[in-house]
């Protein structure tokens, strides 16, 4: 999601099944954003890598 | 200064927002179809409404490409894109989701007695991540 503003995600479960790098949620340059009752699972197995590996990440954003 | 934006937020759950239901637009949630573009186009139709607006996902295991949700004017790789940034919107499941594990590994988010309830109430809707 990127660039959005007043929104609300909500009762969501998020399962990634292999985040390669960064975020599986991510959200960008977004303002007033609502992240309320959500599971994020990734169930994969880790890879060998060096990024970073987040269920949610928010990027730029004015008011999560 | 914070209750404004957090109020207008929260204006989108209010009565008066139009539901739209990803399945009236083609979305299976079964866990094998790739719905991406159902829920492209439910979001899309919500998000031109004009006013505030529930994108509503009913129970069910949704496959989805990792950009349903994004407006851009570029489009890499011809990945579906919303024709304008989501604004005044509620994306919303049935109920809270319980902890999506594979059999062999344990997630950890809650704990047992917090899974075997949330699995009893069984009205969770999930969205399942695809990347390429």
């Amino acid at each position: 999601m990127n660039n959005a503003s007043d929104v609300v995600v909500e009762k969501l479960g998020f399962e990634f099944d292999a985040i390669d790098r960064f975020g599986g949620v991510a959200i960008y340059g977004s303002k007033r954003v609502i992240v309320r009752h959500c599971r994020f699972v990734d169930s994969a197995p880790t890879p060998l890598q060096s990024f970073d590996r987040m269920g949610l990440m928010g990027m730029a954003a004015r008011t999560m | 200064m914070i209750c404004i934006p957090i109020g207008i937020a929260l204006g989108a759950t209010a009565g008066w927002a139009k539901t739209f239901n990803v399945k009236d637009y083609g979305a299976k949630g079964d866990g094998k179809t790739d719905d991406t573009v159902a829920i492209r186009n439910a979001a899309n139709e919500a998000n031109n409404s004009g006013g505030p607006s529930t994108l509503y996902l009913p129970k069910g295991v949704y496959i989805v490409e990792n950009l349903p949700l994004t407006q851009t004017h570029k489009n890499p790789g011809g990945a579906p894109f919303l024709d304008k940034p989501v604004a005044n919107m509620t994306v919303a499941g049935t109920a809270r989701p319980r902890v999506f594990s594979s059999a062999n590994r344990a997630c950890g988010f809650e704990n047992l007695d917090d899974e075997q309830r949330l699995r009893r109430r069984g009205r969770e809707a999930r969205v399942r991540v695809r990347r390429h």
